[in-house]
């Protein structure tokens, strides 16, 4: 049993929303939605190099660097697809030029016996496994919070289901001779940093507990293909239940530590601190908290009266999903969906479904997961980064039943 | 009731649309190019920067309070330049009045 200290428990309410400073007003702003709808439907705007391939019809871009999903383009074939994947990226993605050769691609091991540097030729050799995860922003339902948090407005589609084909971390630890004594935590860095910034400002490294190794791989391949550039290949580390930040990408370093990164991005960003407080006292954003959202129908057109389908995502990040349930009224009353489609493990999200038959009129859809015994909170718990949005109200959607 | 919100309205029109003030523009302009060191991040056609680090300011087209929301505080490699002292709270608020007033243009 491991000892509460102050933070497991800040972090705990926090996850849970049962610590509540959320705020009741302005539960969904109207604007980021109008916004981003109108981003939707631009399709002539181009999409910037380093992902033109990404399919623009699918994506509300945010900025020239991040672009989510819109809700329906997340699909019903629970892993999505790549074109349509999120794009957010702390620093500029590496070129081709600046990866060279692919199979030459080094990832040094360090806080084992045999500290090692294996070539991603090298790896390949050591093991492999395939895995799926929701790969999700930290940032996902920023859009919602009243006090417009700095950063991309992220609604749904800042999340993915994502195949992950790579070497077991187990295996890699293995293969040099086991843990050194003290590890505590696994920490990856990503060789994204620009060379003229300040490495302790501009290196991506993250620390997560050194438990959640045990089911993280260190990835070459992404639904079926090299994972691309702007998704962090030759090699990214995949820590599955864990918020995407921490799947580091471009990896160059799997290191085992006794303490946490002093870089940046792991002492002050991503730290879910009350409003206008910030340090590395509060919690980091590492698992996700279960979370689930409607994908189909769209609420942007009307749906006919009759018999509706009702379908979307849901995940309980580090435990497995118990169930969904979906209210018509504003929560008052629920129902449980069905789950539906392949179980590809607890990593993974669940599609799931509900039937009804609806007369025409206004319905608000609201879904509310459970996973490890714990549920979706109604409301979002506001935090100054906009962190870890799981409260069922603001995901829900509006239905207009004609 | 609603003379008092055209009132309202009308008085907060000048700032809002970042109606031309010379002095302060060009004041903002340098800040961005140089104490601010925006331009090595971010993209901006008016001062001629393309820096690709940040997102291309000229896309986002933010409004004055999102870039002072995020000059004050930085956002991951963004320094918070108001937190740290680089630059004081009227140098902000020019190269905020400066980067809204011309993104996009
Ligand atoms: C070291 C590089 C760097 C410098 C210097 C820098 N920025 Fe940024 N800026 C960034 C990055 C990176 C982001 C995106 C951060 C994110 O989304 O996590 C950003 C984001 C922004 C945003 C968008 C904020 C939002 O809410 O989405 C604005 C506006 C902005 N910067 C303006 C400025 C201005 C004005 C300056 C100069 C005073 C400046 N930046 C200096 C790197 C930089």
């Amino acid at each position: 049993m491991k000892t509460l200290t102050k933070k497991s428990v800040s972090r705990r309410n926090f996850l849970t929303g049962t610590a509540t400073i959320a705020g009741l007003a302005a539960a969904s702003s109207a604007l980021p939605i109008s916004v981003a709808n109108a981003n939707h439907t631009e399709t002539t705007d181009k999409l910037p190099d380093f992902i033109k391939w990404k399919k623009r019809s699918a994506l509300i871009v945010h900025s020239s660097k991040t672009m989510e999903t819109h809700r329906t383009e997340i699909g019903s074939s629970l892993i999505t697809p790549i074109r349509h994947i999120y794009v957010r990226n702390n620093l500029p993605s590496l070129t081709d030029e600046q990866i060279g050769n692919r199979k030459d691609w080094k990832v040094s091991v360090a806080g084992v016996k045999n500290p090692k540097t294996f070539t991603l030729a090298e790896l390949q050799t050591l093991g492999q496994t395939t895995i799926a995860t929701v790969l999700q922003c930290s940032g996902n339902g920023r859009g919602w919070f009243p006090h417009k948090p700095s950063g991309s407005q992220w609604q749904t589609g800042a999340a993915a289901c994502v195949l992950w084909t790579g070497v077991p971390v187990e295996t890699v630890i293995k293969a040099c001779g086991g843990l050194a004594k003290g590890a505590k935590y696994m920490t990856c860095t990503g060789g994204d940093a620009p060379k003229n910034l300040d490495p302790k400002k501009a290196t991506m490294e993250r620390s997560i507990p050194l438990k959640a190794h045990k089911d993280a791989i260190l990835a070459w391949e992404m639904n079926g293909v090299d994972i691309p550039n702007a998704h962090g290949g030759p090699v990214r580390s995949v820590t599955p239940g864990y918020f995407g930040v921490n799947n580091v990408k471009h990896l160059i370093k799997l290191d085992f530590t006794a303490k946490e990164s002093s870089v940046r991005y792991m002492k002050s960003s991503y730290r879910i601190s009350p409003l206008g407080k910030k340090g590395s006292q509060y919690p980091s954003c590492w698992e996700m908290p279960v979370k689930s959202w409607v994908t189909s129908p769209s609420q942007d057109g009307k749906v006919k009266s009759g018999k509706v389908v009702i379908s979307g995502v849901a995940f309980g990040g580090t435990k497995k999903l118990s169930n969904v349930k979906v209210s018509l009224d504003f929560g008052k009353t629920w129902k449980t969906a069905k789950l539906v489609g392949p179980d590809l493990g607890k990593y993974a999200w669940r599609q799931f479904v509900y039937e009804t038959t609806l007369k025409p009129g206004f319905y608000n859809v609201a879904t509310k997961a459970s996973a490890g015994g714990k549920s979706q909170p109604e409301l979002r718990m506001d935090n100054r980064r906009g962190y870890a949005h799981n409260g069922w109200k603001d995901h829900s959607i509006s239905l207009d039943v004609v | 009731m609603r003379k008092l919100f055209f009132f309202i309205l009308i008085s907060l029109l000048p700032s809002t649309m970042g109606f031309a003030d010379p002095a302060k523009l060009s004041a903002g302009k340098e800040i961005f190019n140089g104490k601010g060191m925006c331009a090595g991040c971010h993209v901006l056609k008016d001062a001629g920067a393309n820096g690709n680090i940040g997102p291309s300011l000229d896309q986002l087209k933010p409004s004055i309070d999102v870039v002072k929301s995020v000059v004050n505080g930085g956002l991951g490699v963004m320094p918070a330049f108001g937190a740290t002292g680089m630059l004081t709270a009227k140098e902000i608020d020019e190269v905020s009045f400066y980067v809204a007033s011309k993104a996009g243009k």
